[in-house]
């Protein structure tokens, strides 16, 4: 944050996707504003979609074009990997646009502030993936958060809903104070909170600070003397520690925000309250924006070797982190008679696989372009988890949700339709061909497995265990719905633009279990355009590069 | 700078803020008391972020008002969490009649 | 709809049937515009779909050829290649009819789903004669003189990419695939229409037209699938749609449990494809043909095939036989014959059974480096041959006595083949098509005609009542018999010739291509006998249909391809006239000069000159042409033998066949059992199957999985969930102290340990 600059029109052009949204997000809560009562907001719902679509367009062709360049005083930067993250974001916006107003006309919930919270909500979410500095990545996180609170409480007339609202938020504000704190350190000992400038001043390992890093590059930014280490009066109290806590809070919050174990707790409890059309996106763009930040975090700021490496470094938290979440979001997933929290283990399950990725792209500079599997199991889970939702908010009237296995029995004589899309979205979740959860997984284990690492291995064998387990509760869903007598009378609610939600979702889940070459073509471009990558890396992924260049120029020469 | 209060004094005070604050939120039954410790903690970044830009500025000598901007908006982040935060509580408070976080809990297991 | 479009019905006389006499089905069209109007106004709306199609295709055909020029090919200097989307346009026709009639062919009327199912393979026909046409034009000279054709790539899409295992979905049409396409989509048409009068009494026609048109679908990828793993997806879908067009009238229960059979046994053969694919990849890393077939003959680089070869050809074989009925797996075709008769015609004769002598003639590069499989491939398609001949000799059932012909004839096939006599066996393949798919056209015109009769003692006579199919019907039993001059001596001859001559290395006793040539010579002779002994109790003699039952010729759309194929049946021949005839027809303007070359070795010759190299004819030149004129004579003698014995014993009343069945019941009762394989199978494979699988249900599923493993597994897992359920108990402060003991506890272990 040193230095002012003015900002430039073109920087503005490359932030045109966010500022659509932001635009749409505004026009739906004045269009609130003049809205008669009894009318209907279908349109708002389709204004929305209009919106985040037109934004995805433009995303889309800063993708193609190869955009890469910082914008507003080096907070953001503006490359492939954040735009295809935007990408996802933006599906999941708009599919859960789509599947909102049936299911709010039918529990009377009906107003437009929902779609204008979701959309600033993509916002939010769109500055995190776009993050090169710890506070914009903070502030994305927040304008992400906070609308998300209210959705989550959306259900007014609901106990439940009111109660996951209130815990979502005090549980988030309580790891927002956390990442704060952490971004203080870090602050106080490097004098920056860009992450480049944070990966100058760099830690050698979490234990200690690489002294003469950070004296160089305190020479070099203008300060006289590193600041850390106390200029007068002796070493700082507990400055040994400062480095380790720093990363170490960052991490929580994030790890927090992804749901992975012990930092998951609030995902049942929120997920199962909050109104079925909204938790599809909690459950993915959250856990999406929130990985994008933290690949970029620890691959900018903290990629050095001890930092990572060594046998305190973050990349062995990690690897805790996905084992436990995988087997415990699994095997807690299976006890659940509720659908919906059923659904929130599972997606602590999948935080747990994203995260494998995670650790193998991290293992070695060579290994980074395996990023790409963590965005192409982004995609394959939004798809997945905002359909399987889309199918949950479709059935039930009047704050009566539809969220146990009961409550879905016989569906499939009744609606044929949804068990099929809810079939397909269980089987892409328990990762079995042809659909695109298989894929997502075979790379995510891929990327593990290619470190050539023992302990990697054993985590994909850990996970490919896990998720075989997962199939137990994911059938037990295909299995109420095509093979149990229903209890009682089910009611379904569905309009077009949940039906056109739900067949985006299971032809995009088919279309990539089948093809899974578009989305991971989309993924490697993204990951091959990831600015701020640690020397090494940049190293790895010109090499990639050189090749795809080549082939871009020979395309365009004339013949 | 002789005979000014050393950095150290600054961060020890703030981590224990911090520290109270946290120990807040876990024991805390009231949802405005809990929240009220939420804000402690924010608070106690403020006071990390302006130690450390004052720190930076007075013993360095370089002009580093960062800190100050953070803390700015951290402020404002705060009040947006309270205006979010408050209605939250109000709206438990309709359907409980009472707030406080441990009780009359539906969703669970 | 229906009774408009009566055209099954019994009051049809035969007249102007034969303006579809045209020989040529490639550009037929005019003639057809205006045949409809000698038929009855309302008894037949089937030409109005003849007419939509013919006049709409060619439509179609010039809006395609203006708008991507010359069928589309276009030259890519970076790979060398010429390519066209229009492989695309002829493997998607086929698919979009099975789409169309698939979801709303139900709703559809009766017309409207024929004009569909037809017109979608119609379409596949004409854009594969463009595609064929600019193939010719592709030529580039090559070695000795010789022309080879380009052949036509396209790469549709990246399918499977992971790392090495790379597997691009690409078509090429080559010489080889240009021969099949033309008889799939070919005879596909002709079947088609023949199906529309066929099915024109089942209700279930648009599920029927639906699974043909998938079958062509899948059959198209077969052939012209570029690598292993794209034939291999068309080798499934061509399974998959035998066994539910085997299975149509799924409520029979014998029919239902028809097309299991041919299900099973073929996953026998599938498996072994599978691992012959992966012992092929390990040692080229690579499925793709042109690849292999390049190493495979660059001296340098065929080492690590060689490794190999012998075990994947084997391997392959066996995946042959399963697809192609041969031993062991030739069990289901006989059975098969419980699909509708045109589906007998088409995947059980003309196209789907050949696949396996297609892959071998794909792979002959490989094939050829183990000298082991090629006397395997021999041996067994010889014994196969002659074993089905004994069997169809004494079949009742009409389609039964095709089902053992056509096992028996790609018998044929693969002896030609084995013995590298590849251009043989594609040509044999191709006349077996035509004549094969007739005469299952015919019979089932026959059965049509008498309500569903199939067994050939309640026959006999019918020639004057079915006028058009007897002659139709005598054309095939005269090609298949080997009758000079139809198609069935051209190719057969050319087989026999090459097993008897050809020397390839490696052979395990010297006498065996002599041994292989008499078995070749009975089972000609035999296949003569039994198809007129078929041909003479069907159409000849008292006539012996039940009471009630008035028999009636074919209706126009099923007469139109009988006669059709019989002209090819006829002519077919002439594409193979070997080098000693070829005098006999250089005369011949225009043409004579080709033919007298033999136009399919010439056109075929470049995708099989790698394997030609390895192979040689043991005679000196002049010995040669003698041998070959012996070879020759001998087969014709056998082959007029065998149809004068079959006329003195069937076309005249006679007891000499009930008293052969008698005195030697024994041989009879071995051969009207099929020589008890089926038994056999069921003694040494069923039976321990089963007893091996009650074992592990009672004791290793029930007792050692059931209870101890998934119950024990999921009672830890039930107490594990349960545990972590408790763990969440609602209150938010608590969950608030899992993330600062998660915090400390990372703590912990990382620094303080």
């Amino acid at each position: 944050m040193n230095g002012i600059s003015q900002i430039s029109l073109a920087e503005l052009r490359l932030l045109a996707p966010m500022l659509v949204v932001t635009v749409t997000g505004i026009a739906v809560l004045m269009l609130e504003v003049f809205q008669r009562s009894a009318m209907s907001r279908r349109y708002q719902a389709w204004l929305s979609v209009i919106g985040l679509g037109m934004a995805g367009l433009d995303t889309l062709y800063l993708l193609a074009r190869g955009t890469e360049a910082f914008a507003m005083s080096q907070l953001l930067y503006m490359d492939g990997f954040g735009f295809t993250l935007d990408l996802v974001v933006l599906l999941g916006g708009a599919l859960a646009a789509l599947i909102a107003p049936a299911y709010l006309e039918s529990h009377r919930l009906e107003r437009g502030e929902y779609y204008g919270l979701v959309l600033f909500s993509v916002v939010g979410m769109m500055v995190m993936n776009h993050g090169a500095d710890l506070f914009t990545i903070f502030m994305g996180l927040e304008l992400m958060s906070i609308p998300i609170y209210c959705l989550a409480g959306y259900f007014r007339h609901s106990s439940a809903s009111a109660e996951s609202s209130m815990k979502y938020f005090f549980l988030g504000a309580f790891a927002s104070a956390l990442f704060l704190y952490g971004i203080a350190f870090v602050y106080g000992m490097t004098g920056t909170t860009s992450l480049v400038g944070v990966s100058r001043v760099m830690f050698s390992g979490l234990g200690s600070v690489d002294v003469a890093g950070a004296e160089a590059y305190a020479a070099s930014s203008g300060f006289v003397e590193y600041v850390g280490l106390g200029a007068e009066g002796g070493p700082l109290f507990a400055l040994e520690f400062l480095p380790a806590m720093a990363v170490l809070l960052i991490l929580a919050a994030m790890a927090f925000k992804v749901a992975v174990v012990p930092f998951h707790a609030w995902t049942p409890d929120v997920y199962s309250g909050a109104p079925s059309s909204v938790v599809g996106f909690m459950a993915t763009g959250v856990k999406t924006a929130a990985f994008g930040a933290l690949v970029r975090v620890f691959m900018v700021g903290f990629f050095d070797q001890p930092a990572r490496l060594s046998e305190t470094g973050w990349l062995s938290v990690f690897f805790w982190l996905a084992l436990i979440s995988m087997v415990l979001g699994n095997v807690v997933a299976i006890v659940q008679s509720s659908v919906k929290r059923m659904l929130a283990y599972s997606s602590i399950a999948h935080a747990g696989y994203i995260m494998v990725g995670v650790v193998g792209a991290s293992y070695s500079p060579e290994g980074f372009l395996q990023l790409e599997s963590v965005l192409f199991y982004l995609l394959t889970y939004t798809l997945g988890t905002v359909g399987a939702f889309g199918v949950l908010a479709w059935f039930g009237k009047r704050g009566e949700e539809a969220t146990t296995y009961e409550d879905l029995a016989g569906v499939a004589k009744k609606y044929p339709g949804a068990a099929l899309a809810m079939t397909i979205f269980m089987l892409s979740s328990a990762g079995i061909p042809p659909t695109a959860g298989f894929m997502g997984k075979f790379y995510v284990f891929k990327a593990a497995v290619q470190t050539g690492e023992t302990a990697m291995i054993a985590l994909a064998v850990v996970g490919v265990l896990a998720s075989v387990s997962g199939v137990y509760y994911y059938l037990k869903v295909i299995m109420a719905m095509y093979m149990k007598t229903p209890r009682r009378e089910v009611h379904g609610v569905a309009g077009l633009e949940l039906k056109t939600a739900l067949v985006v979702c299971a032809m995009g889940t088919l279309l990539l279990g089948i093809l899974p070459g578009i989305g991971l073509g989309i993924s490697r471009a993204g990951v091959l355009s990831f600015l701020g990558a640690p020397p090494q890396v940049r190293v790895e992924l010109n090499k990639l590069r050189a090749p795809v260049e080549a082939g871009r120029a020979e395309l365009g020469a004339p013949e | 700078m002789e005979g000014s209060v050393p950095l150290e004094w600054y961060l020890i005070l703030s981590a224990a803020i911090f520290a109270i604050g946290g120990v807040g939120v876990l024991l805390r039954r009231n949802a405005i008391i809990l929240f009220m410790c939420i804000e402690l903690m924010l608070n106690a970044v403020n006071l990390t972020f302006l130690a450390f830009s004052r720190y930076r500025t007075g013993a360095l000598g370089a002009l580093d008002l960062d800190g100050h901007v953070m803390s700015f908006f951290v402020i404002a982040l705060a009040a947006a969490e309270a205006a979010v935060g408050l209605a939250i509580i109000l709206s438990i408070f309709r359907h409980r009649r009472h707030i406080n976080v441990d009780d009359g809990n539906l969703l669970k297991n | 709809m229906i009774p408009m479009f009566a055209m099954g019905a019994s009051d049809h006389d035969d007249h102007g049937h034969d303006d579809h006499g045209h020989g040529d089905h490639g550009d037929g069209h005019g003639g057809h515009g205006d045949h409809g109007h000698g038929e009855h106004g309302g008894g037949s709306s089937w030409w109005m779909y003849l007419l939509g199609f013919l006049v709409l295709a060619p439509t179609l055909m010039c809006l395609f050829n203006g708008v991507v020029g010359s069928s589309g090919v276009s030259y890519n200097p970076a790979t060398g290649e010429y390519s066209s989307p229009i492989l695309m346009a002829i493997i998607l026709a086929p698919a979009i009819g099975a789409v169309i009639n698939g979801t709303i062919g139900q709703k559809l009327p009766r017309p409207i789903v024929n004009l569909v199912g037809c017109a979608a393979i119609g379409l596949a026909f004409l854009f594969s004669i463009s595609a064929v046409g600019s193939l010719m034009g592709l030529e580039a000279p090559a070695a000795e003189g010789h022309m080879a054709h380009q052949p036509i790539v396209y790469n549709a899409f990246k399918w499977i990419w992971v790392g090495n295992f790379q597997i691009p979905a690409k078509f090429v049409l080559d010489p080889l695939s240009a021969v099949m396409i033309l008889i799939i989509t070919g005879i596909g048409t002709l079947i088609h229409i023949y199906s529309a009068g066929y099915m024109s009494h089942d209700p279930a026609y648009a599920r029927f037209f639906t699974y043909l048109n998938l079958f062509c679908f899948a059959m198209l990828i077969l052939v012209l699938g570029g690598n292993m793993l794209l034939t291999f997806v068309g080798w499934e879908g061509v399974g998959l749609c035998s066994y539910l067009l085997i299975g149509f009238w799924y409520t029979d229960d014998a029919k239902a449990s028809a097309g299991k059979k041919a299900f099973v046994v073929n996953r026998v053969g599938d498996f072994a494809f599978i691992i012959g694919m992966f012992l092929i990849f390990t040692a080229a890393e690579s499925l793709d043909y042109q690849a292999i077939t390049q190493l495979a003959t660059t001296p340098e680089t065929a080492g690590p095939l060689m490794g190999i070869a012998t075990a994947a050809t084997i391997f392959i074989f066996i995946g042959c036989t399963g697809k192609s009925a041969q031993i062991p797996l030739f069990v289901w075709l006989p059975d098969a014959m419980a699909g509708p008769t045109p589906v007998s015609a088409l995947i059980h004769a003309a196209t789907m059974v050949t696949a396996g002598v297609y892959l071998i003639a794909r792979m002959n590069a490989l094939f050829i480096l183990a000298p082991t499989t090629m006397w395997i491939v021999v041996v067994v398609g010889g014994v196969t041959a002659l074993m089905a001949a004994t069997i169809a000799v004494v079949q009742n059932d009409i389609k039964k006595v095709l089902a053992y012909s056509t096992v028996s004839q790609l018998g044929y096939m693969f002896m030609a083949v084995g013995s590298g006599a590849l251009t043989a066996g594609v040509f044999h393949l191709m006349t077996h098509a035509f004549f094969k798919a007739l005469l299952f056209l015919g019979a089932g015109a026959v059965i049509h005609g008498l309500h569903d009769e199939q067994d050939i003692r309640k026959m006999g006579g019918l020639r004057k009542s079915m006028p058009i199919i007897h002659w139709t019907f005598l054309v095939g039993c005269i090609a298949i018999a080997g009758v000079p001059g139809f198609a069935g001596f051209f190719s057969k001859d050319e087989i026999l010739w090459n097993v008897f001559a050809q020397v390839h290395a490696g052979a395990p006793m010297p006498g065996l291509h002599v041994v292989m040539w008499i078995v070749g010579v009975l089972t000609a002779g035999l296949t003569a006998f039994y198809m007129f002994r078929l041909y003479f109790l069907t159409f000849h003699g008292e006539s012996r249909v039940a009471a009630g039952v008035t028999p009636h010729d074919a209706p126009a759309a099923m007469a139109m391809p009988l006669i059709i194929l019989a002209a090819l049946s006829a002519v077919g021949g002439y594409l193979g006239v070997p080098h000693i005839l070829g005098g006999l027809v250089h005369w011949i303007p225009g043409i004579g000069e080709a033919m007298s070359h033999h136009i399919l070795h010439t056109w075929l010759e470049q995708v099989f000159t790698p394997s030609a190299n390895a192979l040689s004819i043991r005679f000196e030149h002049d010995q040669e042409v003698v041998m070959e004129w012996v070879t020759m004579g001998v087969s014709v003698v056998v082959a007029l033998g065998a149809i004068a014995a079959s006329w003195m014993l069937y076309a005249r009343p006679s007891d000499v066949p009930k008293t052969v069945a008698e005195r030697a019941s024994l041989p009879y009762k071995i051969l009207s059992n099929k020589y008890y394989v089926d038994e056999l199978y069921a003694l040494l494979f069923v039976k321990p199957t089963l007893l091996i699988g009650r074992f592990f249900h009672k004791v290793v599923d029930e007792v050692l999985i059931d209870l101890l493993l998934v119950n024990g597994a999921a009672w830890v897992m039930e107490s594990m969930g349960a545990i972590g359920k408790r763990l969440q108990d609602g209150n938010v402060q608590r969950y608030a102290g899992y993330v600062v003991l998660g915090l400390g506890a990372i703590i912990f272990l990382l620094l303080i340990k």
